[in-house]
């Protein structure tokens, strides 16, 4: 009987040992798991925050033709320090770091030559662009708009101003009599307003209704309504996601001025 | 005393059975926790390094003779390395070589397709990671 006390308490023992030590490791393993997933959620915070201070970076940037070098007007709006670590002229490009401070505005002049298209890249990733120009100042994702007083019907010859729409259709409705001007102090007025699409089917429709006259060219198809009145529609004949340069020129002269343009089958051009 | 030595083999052959029981249960345990922990380890390293990885395509060239070769400028932004393993050009797979890119540089990664695409008309270029990261930017020509 003294032996059998004496054997149980060595196996108790083992016994205890064995599920001590399998203990020991399944917490440890659940520790480890779980520094893991702290190690994890640690970095996604880093990459968050990482993220949100790139989507606060923003730059104005004007190119500036320098004896036909490339020097590039930025301007930092926001409150943060933004690092330039490549520029780009069409597919030349410059290395380095450049500091643009916050709420400054910096010129560096590049070793590359002067083009229209140019971009930078920060250390953080974002791109940001000279925006391409045609015709003057035509920027993607809007109308660039030119203003004119008329001296005649369908004659743009004073520039009064320039302005951006931002909406593929067009729609304005002003005054009523002639008396009335419609553009500052002028009565007469006309615009020429231009953009790029992309064509999203393989037909576009463009319809009008316009008081006095409106006209609509798209560029690389080579279609032109010339001047037209009252209200109508085109059917065009396009490729599908390829990108069209169209203009519109409105004319008034004496009459009620309004347009409604709408445009199916297109997006602005990004 | 044959009763006694009965007793003590009895008990001898139960610690035995019990103790490789155990025995074969610590050893089971421990290899199962130790693949589960290095496992977890890995899974865990791999997720942060996907998250971490950080790259865009800065600028591309379009090269067109009987085929169509894209010339892709990408930036790694991130900490850590990169490497790109393959480019996709309005779906359809390139032929790439691999790039390793190191944090803060950045490389021309070439892709070829067999067919030429139409002028006038964009391009979807993809372009995707071993760690399975991709950025997708669409190209007006």
């Amino acid at each position: 009987m003294k032996q059998l006390y004496s054997n149980k308490g060595v196996s108790t023992i083992v016994g205890s040992m064995i599920f001590l030590s399998i203990f020991i490791l399944s917490i440890t393993a659940i520790i480890i798991w779980t520094q893991n997933y702290v190690n994890y959620a640690e970095n996604t915070r880093e990459e968050l925050e990482f993220m949100i201070e790139k989507s606060r970076e923003n730059l104005i940037i004007n190119s500036i033709n320098s004896s036909g070098k490339l020097t590039l007007a930025i301007n930092n709006p926001t409150s943060q320090t933004i690092i330039l670590k490549q520029i780009w002229a069409n597919h030349s490009f410059q290395l380095g770091e450049w500091i643009i401070p916050a709420n400054s505005l910096v010129y560096i002049n590049t070793t590359l030559d002067y083009v229209n298209t140019s971009k930078v890249v920060t250390s953080k990733g974002n791109i940001f662009s000279v925006i391409p120009k045609l015709e003057g100042i035509v920027e993607k994702g809007k109308w660039y708009v030119q203003w004119y007083n008329l001296s005649d019907r369908r004659v743009f010859d004073k520039n009064i101003g320039e302005s951006y729409w931002y909406d593929l259709c067009i729609s304005f409705d002003w005054a009523s009599s002639i008396t009335d001007p419609v553009c500052g102090p002028y009565t007469q007025v006309g615009f020429n307003a231009t953009t790029r699409i992309i064509a999203l089917s393989s037909k576009i429709y463009i319809n009008w209704y316009v008081g006095e006259e409106c006209r609509i060219i798209v560029r690389e198809i080579g279609y032109d309504s010339d001047w037209q009145d009252n209200l109508g529609y085109v059917e065009l004949n396009v490729t599908q996601n390829a990108t069209y340069t169209i203009t519109i020129l409105y004319s008034r002269w004496t009459g009620k001025a309004f347009l409604t343009l709408n445009i199916v089958n297109a997006d602005f051009a990004i | 005393m044959k009763k006694g030595i009965s007793e003590i083999v009895a008990i001898l052959v139960m610690l035995l059975i019990v103790s490789s029981i155990g025995v074969v249960i610590y050893t089971y345990a421990t290899g199962y926790f130790s693949l589960m922990s290095s496992a977890i380890t890995e899974r865990s390293k791999l997720d942060i390094n996907t998250i971490k990885e950080k790259f865009v395509v800065v600028d591309v060239i379009i090269n067109k003779s009987n085929n169509t070769e894209i010339c892709a400028a990408v930036y790694n932004y991130g900490k850590t390395s990169i490497i790109l393993k393959s480019m996709f050009i309005n779906g359809t797979k390139a032929i790439t070589n691999e790039e390793e890119i190191f944090p803060g540089e950045f490389k021309w990664f070439n892709g070829t397709i067999n067919m030429v695409i139409p002028s006038n008309t964009t391009i979807d270029l993809k372009v995707v990671s071993s760690l399975g990261n991709y950025y997708e930017t669409v190209i007006f020509q």
